[in-house]
């Protein structure tokens, strides 16, 4: 072995990327990862004495490094050819799909969902006796597609979770459980693969399943018409998977055939006359398509002219659902409690709903720390 | 600073090669100080400042005892000695033990001293005992105080070794403070050690540690066999491939640079006995150890009692110097025992046994003191070292084959890593390649070549850069 050459080639390296590093452009923001990047930090004595500006420039040196999504790409694919499976973000599964492997149920704080859930629902019917409340919990894609994940991935138990909330709940509420449906239609296109949402046509099949359970008469596909928004959506799995080979998804949006009016305040002055942010259909997050993501209150009104209202409580899958719902009821009060702060009893009564949906996906309803917003004003109120 | 960074790589390094070898000779030693000043001083500013105490203080001390020898005043030579090394592990208690110290004397009921609650400085526990080695060996007469104060900071603070070893003995590297050859072979030979102990830190210690964490920090839940298993096996192989990486990125420096360290890691994993092992662990500590307390306290040499008792303390301070916690007292003692016993009989049932039956015993008794390292809490790693051998009552999960499936390929690479197998197939490739050079040249840099840039690639996604040795 000649040492000189190896030495001059570990000069070329060492020397080349150095000198790239200097004078490529530096970058403010990634989309890739979602979140700005570290610049140059400020050189002063305070925050080189308190280690801030040796902290900050360290990650500047990685925030900025001359192909930093191919790198990581490449990391990636090193990690997968040693046989790994996940990155302890997400599970590579089958055919391209992700499966985020933070999905936990804990135990302990699904038992004081549901108790805060049976408390709320049991005080708004002793003030609004006509109340119809139903609870749909959504299995997440780790359930639907385990036939997708690596073999023997440890994910939480869903169906275990949805059976104790039926069993506890199903005397205060209509709760309904579409695991059997979405598992029968699996081979349909019902999650998306890079996120960890469900698909608009995951949403319709349930839409259908639950109206039919809790006696109103669903939309038939007919009543719609399909259409594609995007074919290169890379949702949140994506960017935790660190992987460029993947291929994007595509969403669709179901659209009423016939006249179908609404006028919808998501708060802050913004007020439409659609439930779609076409602004998100250019961006990463085309999700956000779907009722601008997650607003603490959307309030719409419908042309139903039926006389319904219904409140849904929800986390992000039921942003996707909510446009099925503008044919049967006149108004929909739409309420995140992790972003809404607000007296949930009050909310109700005022608005004099006659309909409660609480739709959450099953590990977020079992981890949520939030749902003590909803009876937190009883003594007080 | 540390090397597995793009900051170190690409930023620190370069600028450190280039200005090095474009100065002249008289000014390299003063270049290095400044660089290892400053990559001392990157994480923690204020401490650079303890380093230039540790180097004046140990300087000074080393010209006094030289005169005072000289002029044939032995015994204020000797106080000299003392002072310094009071001074020295006085710095050492005060910024490693002394919250350690305080804590375990307010159990008395009664008492509650505040902690002192001060930050590790980096390395402390490696540059006190460099330094240490230094005037102890003056005071010996193995050296000569060395006169120039830059070379002296130089042997201190040289950032290679600096901040996880090896801990190199002044009188190593004496000679090549002042006098030492740079050439295309030592350089080249250093590139190929820092990048193959790179690799070991970045691709395989930092991947395993993942794992490792993963397992242990599953909140406490009692694990099944299989699993409790996989992750102790993570960390035998993490905290072997992070310290001798570490070492082989320090030779390789240090060679780049023109020095010459000593070994520090030996193939331990290989070992036939606890005795081997410790041969070819650390070396450099247990050599500190050996020659600066074990032998200075009568060795092997006044019976077997003071044997026995000399064999306690040293691995007494051999535990405690790994951390201030209890684990790591019990943790030295578990050796110091084994040791022992080892001497007294085992030893030579050992010999007499097939090498893979005493390579298993041997691999057995690490893996158990590793789980008694991990966990800060002793308590833990017992728990730990319960579930190992069946306490959950569990002998595997889905959890476990799914860890199984997704890491063998890991733990096998970890596996073969740990030998010396790796190294004679490169060099049995090599000499049969012996007659056309140019292939071997290439091939030995694509590879070197394509290690780096995974390296890099792992560095860059830098999600998991633990640093293991903050503690030491």
């Amino acid at each position: 072995m000649n040492k000189k050459a190896v030495s001059i080639c570990f000069a070329i390296l060492l020397f080349g990327v150095s000198i790239t590093n200097l004078f490529a452009p530096k970058r403010d923001f990634s989309e890739y990862e979602n979140r700005y990047l570290q610049q140059f930090p400020d050189l002063n004595a305070e925050d080189i004495l308190s280690g801030k500006f040796s902290k900050d420039f360290v990650a500047f040196t990685s925030d900025q490094f001359i192909g930093r999504n191919g790198w990581i790409s490449l990391k990636t694919i090193s990690d997968l050819a040693v046989l790994k499976r996940d990155n302890g973000r997400v599970y590579f599964g089958k055919n391209g799909t992700l499966f985020d492997a933070g999905e936990k149920i804990d135990l302990e704080q699904l038992e004081k969902n549901m108790g805060f859930l049976a408390d709320y629902i049991t005080l708004l019917k002793s003030r609004l006796p006509q109340l119809n409340a139903s609870i749909l919990l959504v299995p997440t894609s780790s359930e639907i597609l385990s036939e997708y994940l690596p073999p023997y991935a440890p994910v939480p138990e869903q169906q275990a979770a949805i059976d104790m909330v039926v069993e506890k709940l199903s005397k205060t509420a209509s709760v309904y459980d579409p695991t059997k449906l979405l598992k029968e239609n699996k081979v349909n296109y019902l999650y998306y693969r890079t996120d960890h949402h469900w698909t608009t046509d995951g949403a319709y099949l349930v839409y259908a399943g639950w109206a039919r359970e809790i006696g109103l008469t669903p939309l038939s596909e007919q009543d719609f018409t399909i259409k594609k928004i995007s074919s290169s959506f890379y949702g949140a799995l994506h960017s935790k998977a660190n992987l460029m080979t993947i291929k994007p998804d595509s969403v669709n949006v179901y659209c009423f055939t016939d006249d179908v009016q609404v006028l919808a305040d998501f708060g802050g002055g913004d007020k439409r006359d659609s439930l779609y942010f076409e602004e998100f259909i250019q961006k990463k997050d085309v999700y956000s398509y779907f009722l601008g993501g997650n607003k603490p209150l959307v309030d719409i009104a419908t042309n139903a002219d039926n006389g319904k209202t219904i409140m849904v409580i929800k986390d992000s899958f039921a942003n996707c659902f909510i446009p099925f719902l503008t044919k049967h009821y006149q108004r929909i009060i739409v309420a995140d409690p992790r972003h809404l702060n607000t007296d949930y009893l009050e909310l109700a009564e005022q608005s004099g709903i006659t309909d409660l949906l609480v739709l959450y996906n099953v590990p977020n309803f079992s981890s949520d720390k939030n749902l003590s917003k909803l009876t937190a004003n009883k003594k007080g109120g | 600073m540390v090397f597995s960074s793009l900051l170190f790589l690409f930023y620190f390094l370069p600028a450190v090669i280039l200005i090095y070898f474009i100065i002249p000779g008289k000014f390299k030693n003063f270049w290095l100080l400044v660089a290892s000043l400053f990559f001392y001083a990157w994480g923690e500013p204020v401490y650079a400042l303890l380093m230039i105490a540790v180097i004046l203080l140990n300087y000074f001390h080393g010209l006094l005892i030289q005169r005072l020898k000289n002029s044939g005043r032995l015994k204020t030579a000797r106080f000299a000695l003392v002072l310094c090394v009071a001074l020295n592990l006085g710095a050492l208690g005060f910024f490693k033990y002394a919250d350690f110290i305080i804590r375990n004397i307010n159990h008395i009921p009664g008492i509650s001293i505040p902690l002192v609650g001060v930050a590790l400085p980096i390395g402390v526990s490696f540059f006190t005992f460099q330094a240490l080695s230094y005037t102890i060996d003056v005071y010996r007469g193995d050296v000569n105080a060395q006169n120039n104060l830059v070379a002296f900071g130089t042997f201190v603070a040289l950032f290679p070794q600096l901040i996880a070893g090896p801990i190199i003995q002044y009188k190593t590297i004496d000679q090549q403070l002042i006098h030492r050859e740079h050439s295309f072979d030592k350089f080249g030979d250093g590139v190929r050690r820092f990048i193959v102990g790179l690799a070991k830190k970045v691709l395989i210690a930092n991947t395993v540690g993942e794992l490792w964490s993963n397992i242990s920090g599953a909140g406490g839940s009692p694990l099944p066999v299989v699993t409790a298993w996989i992750g102790i096996l993570a960390f035998t192989f993490q905290i072997y491939f992070d310290f001798s990486g570490y070492s082989d990125m320090a030779i390789g420096l240090g060679k780049m640079f023109g020095f010459e360290f000593l070994e520090n890691f030996d193939y331990p994993y290989m070992s036939k006995s606890i005795t081997e092992f410790w041969r070819r662990w650390h070396i450099s500590l247990g050599t500190w150890f050996r020659d600066y307390v074990y032998i200075p306290l009568g060795g092997n040499r006044k019976g077997l009692p003071k044997q026995i008792r000399n064999i306690l303390i040293v691995w007494l301070l051999t535990g405690i110097w790994h951390g201030a916690s209890w684990n790591f007292v019990v943790w030295g003692i578990y050796f110091g025992i084994l040791l022992m016993v080892e001497k007294l009989f085992l030893l030579r049932v050992l010999e007499r046994l097939p090498a893979a039956v005493s390579r298993i015993y041997t691999m057995l008794i690490v893996i158990i003191s590793w789980a008694i390292f991990a966990f800060d809490k002793l308590s833990d790693g017992i728990s730990y070292i319960g579930w190992m051998f069946g306490a959950s009552g569990i002998l595997f999960d889905s959890k476990s084959i799914y860890l199984l499936l997704t890491n063998f390929v890991l733990l096998l690479i970890g596996c073969i890593g740990s030998t010396d197998y790796p190294k004679r197939l490169v060099s049995k490739l090599e000499s049969r390649l012996g007659k056309s050079p140019k292939i071997s040249t290439c091939g030995a840099c694509a590879i070197l070549f394509i290690i780096a840039i995974l390296c890099v690639a792992y560095l860059v996604d830098a999600s998991y850069n633990p640093f293991l040795y903050f503690r030491f």
